[in-house]
């Protein structure tokens, strides 16, 4: 601690502690440099892998998975048989058709019910009742509908990711700043013109966020309906390998999971950005 | 150009009246300013020109024609810039002439000079979020003229800027104002801006709004290259208005104000 004036009333009252200095800048370690980050995290993360495969070596291969078997089971499922892309293939097939679906229908519907207060009156109790139904409990209802065919993938998607879509939209609309419908309103703007041009470019956070909701959601429900009744795609892997106890098997459709998940992620937070400069850039700017 | 008549306005059905019996005319290429303390009503007033509120009664008309809503003839300058951050300058600036359906190389060119007229020209392609408050302004005048208004609506305008960016706006918008033959109601909280810029200025009263005095203002024109607060007309009509809206403002300390007790619809006035 640097002293401070009142505590030793002999030295200059007017004298600046260097941590309110105003050039003064708070010394930052190796840990917030790039390279310091990395590096402990690659330590941490070798360890880590270190440790489990001592542990792993005294244990059944049968209950627990060596990082050095699940890595051999990588290249077995990846490159020697390959069987792995075919089921990435079988889960996200309808994903992208009933996603796409989701956010259309999501947006127009969720538009019409900001915009409309007797629409909103009528439909907010259904909305919100089946947005609070685990979509994954509907899973054994659709398959009476669908079957396990594409069909029951793509109901499933679409019922996963409509109702968060439709609540954000609907949010977004309401929440657009009434100054800046004003300048619609004075410009004598239609309403077809309203939505397009303030209503729509306004909501558009709000949509992303309801987008990233669906996104999880859908995932969630395709993965437990290729689980529950379909066993095909990476569910359907999972449970064949945790059924005959292939442990290290069963690690790789979790990874692969885990990586198609992180990757839409990124391919929505791009999307983002490139759909939205303008607030890109004004969080560049405060940051700077 | 600007006729108004016997306009009332009330909030609610049994709300105070925010305006009573208010009539003003304008007269073409007329710059006139409201000023009044708050809850006077003069931007309820202004946004009934605009379009965005009704009267209770009375009539608005714009060159001999009733005004009953937003129009082409008219536009509006917000105290808060109001511009699209998802635009950029350049496509702010177009906001009108894109609604009116114009293509977008002959409503971008067209901004372009007013962009360029107002000195901002290098900041055309910046987003709201990138430029200044006095630049986001700019671009707020240039969305309003660039549709050609009969009729320029200006609330608080410069309000929101610091001290040295006001006064070159206002100087700015001296010279705009010479070079059209624009009509400007101008509502401000600022004396000195009103009498600085206008032809005449309106003193408002609260409880309920309405004229309590106007002031001719004859200074010599333009005002921006000479030191007219040193004119003694200046010092008369300031001196005045200070009186009468001390006064005012001495009457209502501990009533509410009217506009914000309206059910919270209007409270920037």
């Amino acid at each position: 601690m640097t002293p401070t004036p009142a505590a030793h009333p002999g030295r200059s009252p007017i004298r600046i502690s260097p941590l309110h200095h105003p050039h003064h800048r708070p010394r930052r370690g190796f840990l917030y440099t790039g390279t310091g980050v990395w590096t402990v995290r690659i330590v941490t993360f070798v360890a880590l892998i270190v440790v489990w495969q001592l542990y792993a070596s005294g244990v059944s291969r049968a209950l627990f998975a060596a990082p050095s078997a699940i890595l051999e089971s990588i290249i077995e499922l990846t490159i020697t048989e390959a069987t792995l892309w075919g089921a990435i293939a079988t889960s996200m097939g309808a994903l992208f058709a009933g996603f796409g679906l989701a956010i259309v229908v999501g947006v127009f519907i969720g538009l019409l019910m900001g915009r409309f207060r007797p629409l909103e009156l009528v439909l907010d109790p259904y909305v919100s009742f089946l947005y609070a139904l685990p979509t994954i409990a509907l899973i054994p209802l659709l398959v009476i509908w669908f079957g396990i065919d594409t069909q029951l993938r793509l109901a499933l998607v679409f019922l996963a990711g409509v109702f968060p879509v439709i609540i954000n939209t609907m949010a977004g609309v309401k929440n657009v700043d009434g100054e800046l419908l004003d300048v619609g309103r004075v410009t004598c703007a239609s309403e077809r013109q309203m939505v397009t041009t303030i209503v729509l470019p306004a909501a558009l956070p709000f949509i992303f966020a309801g987008i990233r909701v669906a996104l999880s959601q859908a995932l969630v429900g395709v993965i437990v309906a290729e689980m529950t009744a379909i066993i095909t795609g990476l569910g359907g892997m999972i449970i064949r390998f945790a059924n005959f106890f292939q442990t290290a098997n069963l690690f790789v459709p979790i990874l692969a999971i885990m990586a198609v998940s992180v990757s839409l992620t990124t391919l929505l937070k791009w999307l983002e950005r490139r759909l939205m400069p303008w607030d890109h850039r004004h969080l560049e700017e405060e940051g700077a | 150009m600007l006729d108004i008549q016997h306009v009332d306005k009330s909030f609610g059905q049994e709300g105070p009246p925010v305006l009573d019996d208010f009539s003003l005319a304008v007269a073409e290429g007329e710059f006139v300013s409201l000023i009044g303390p708050s809850g006077c009503g003069k931007t309820t007033l202004l946004r009934i020109v605009a379009g965005l509120l009704t009267a209770t009664s009375g009539t608005v008309a714009v060159a001999g024609v009733p005004s009953l809503g937003p129009s082409r003839d008219k536009a509006v300058v917000f105290q808060h810039f109001n511009l699209f951050p998802w635009r950029t300058a350049l496509a702010n600036a177009a906001y009108g002439l894109e609604i009116q359906g114009m293509s977008r190389a002959e409503r971008e060119e067209r901004a372009m000079q007013w962009l360029v007229k107002l000195g901002l020209e290098r900041y055309a392609h910046h987003y709201p979020g990138e430029i200044s408050g006095g630049m986001r302004q700019r671009v707020g005048i240039a969305r309003a003229l660039v549709i050609e208004p009969k009729l320029l609506l200006m609330d608080e305008p410069f309000g929101a800027l610091d001290a040295l960016t006001r006064e070159h706006l206002q100087g700015e918008l001296q010279r705009i104002a010479e070079s059209t033959s624009l009509t400007i109601l101008f509502v401000t909280h600022s004396i000195d801006e009103a009498v600085y810029l206008s032809d005449r200025v309106i003193v408002m009263g609260t409880h309920p709004g309405r004229i309590i005095r106007e002031f001719q203002v004859d200074l010599r024109r333009p005002r921006y290259d000479y030191n007219f607060r040193a004119e003694p007309q200046y010092a008369a009509i300031r001196g005045e208005i200070w009186s009468l809206l001390e006064r005012e403002l001495a009457i209502t300390p501990d009533e509410p104000l009217v506009d914000a007790t309206a059910g919270g619809v209007d409270t920037r006035s």
